[in-house]
């Protein structure tokens, strides 16, 4: 039995079309190919994979098709997933993230940075790579809530920590505690989707 | 940081860091800092990669939505990874060839073999040779609806539609030709209290289109079945009789 949720193991079946992460596994190492419970994969990975497609689509009912499709995709590749090469949750957002660029293409909808005059660092720098765009909203999306609302809060909304800590009732030292660790996150995250594209 | 530093220490320079990234330490914490980074190099480079984060961060990201998915998705969800099987209309119960799964998505919608897009998707298996027969709502029997044109409808064009009750929701076969090529079309069930149910949509193709799609609404709470346009407009509805509740 294996630990991760919405996955269990089962003998090896045949391949199935699936995402190029899974194709290129499927060449280099031997599976072990596990059964894919939708469901629980579902309950426990589904509403960070939803903050991620809607993050990057901006707009709740094709972010929604896009979690559908991507559980879909998922269900139709079980066979060759490889719990030895990064647990369901990788793997999901994996799937994901092809899903949402595909969103794109079919849509023409590159998302341009938004300059409104937050952040004027940002005005000069110029349009960014959409993949570029896509890798970090996916990583701001697989941070825990609470690291994720104090980031978002004080680097991106500009919220000072006296005054989130007062509006959150949470001591500053707490809050500066939850931006470091969910920065770093956030680093470590980028690194390693840098090693699989 | 490095390893041989105690837990305490390490959310305390943690704690400033994060202050430094932020321009929020006072004279005080900003001299302590700096010898906290004096002492371990290693805080430096730390320091140094997350401020090129914060600025990425501020690059790439201009805002965040912090919602959750509806709680129809999963009935959606659910109901498209699912290998029980599909009966098929009656009238299309006839000799074909096989059909493969559409590689974009949710859709179970074909045009002579070439993908439509869809937001429903059920899993389209062999053919049965005895569906489940019962009045409207029995689970997996086929229910044929009666089509009327609506304010949109387009002349020439054809479309057959039945409905098939499932324990997870509402199925809805289409079989569609004449349509202006490329035009896009929604399919929406809707209950007795005016509430409405996405079912998906579909490009108009040159060819037949058979299509399949899935809405998170049990049978026995649909009362009319409406194709429009995408302004809007119905080009066909059907009213439906009261269905049995079962599942």
């Amino acid at each position: 039995m294996v630990t991760l949720a919405g996955l269990r193991a089962v003998p090896h079946a045949p391949d199935d079309d699936g995402d190029d992460r899974l194709d290129a596994a499927a060449d280099v190492a031997p599976r072990h190919p596990i059964a894919f419970d939708v469901a629980d994969a579902y309950d426990s990975h589904a509403r960070e994979i939803f903050g991620f497609a809607l993050n990057a689509v901006r707009d709740r009912g094709t972010a929604e098709d896009c979690v559908q499709e991507t559980f879909v995709r998922a269900w139709r590749a079980r066979d060759r997933f490889d719990v030895t090469r990064g647990g369901v949750r990788t793997w999901l957002f994996a799937i994901a993230r092809n899903v949402v660029k595909d969103s794109y293409r079919r849509g023409e909808r590159i998302p341009e940075p938004v300059d409104d005059g937050s952040f004027p660092e940002v005005a000069g720098a110029g349009p960014t790579d959409p993949v570029e765009r896509l890798a970090m909203t996916q990583a701001l999306a697989t941070l825990s809530e609470e690291h994720r609302e104090a980031v978002v809060a004080v680097h991106l909304v500009g919220v000072g920590y006296p005054e989130l800590s007062e509006r959150l009732g949470v001591p500053v030292a707490t809050l500066r505690t939850r931006t470091f660790y969910g920065l770093r996150a956030l680093r470590r995250h980028l690194e390693q989707q840098e090693g699989t594209r | 940081m490095t390893d041989h530093v105690n837990e305490g220490f390490e959310d305390r320079a943690a704690e400033l860091m994060a202050g430094a990234l932020a321009g929020d330490l006072d004279a005080g914490e900003r001299r302590e800092l700096a010898a906290l980074v004096e002492a371990d190099p290693a805080l430096r480079v730390e320091l140094e990669q997350l401020g090129a984060t914060v600025a990425d961060l501020r690059r790439d990201v201009a805002d965040w939505r912090e919602e959750t998915p509806s709680d129809a998705l999963r009935a959606r969800v659910l109901g498209a990874t699912t290998d029980a099987p599909v009966p098929q209309p009656a009238q299309q119960r006839r000799a074909r060839a096989p059909r493969r799964r559409s590689f974009w998505a949710p859709a179970a919608c074909f045009a002579g073999g070439v993908l439509v897009t869809a937001a429903g998707f059920v899993v389209a298996p062999g053919l049965q040779d005895g569906p489940p027969q019962g009045p409207p709502g029995t689970l997996g029997a086929v229910e044929a609806l009666a089509l009327d044109g609506g304010p949109g409808a387009v002349d020439g064009a054809s479309i057959d539609a039945s409905l098939v009750a499932h324990t997870w929701g509402t199925e809805t076969v289409l079989e569609i030709e004449g349509l202006p090529v490329g035009e896009g079309y929604d399919v929406v069930l809707i209950g007795p209290d005016g509430q409405e149910y996405d079912s998906g949509s579909f490009l108009a193709s040159a060819v037949t289109i058979d299509c399949r799609m899935n809405a998170a609404v049990m049978r026995a709470d649909v009362e009319r079945l409406e194709i429009r346009q995408d302004d809007g407009a119905v080009v066909t509805a059907a009213t439906l009789p009261d269905a049995v509740e079962q599942g």
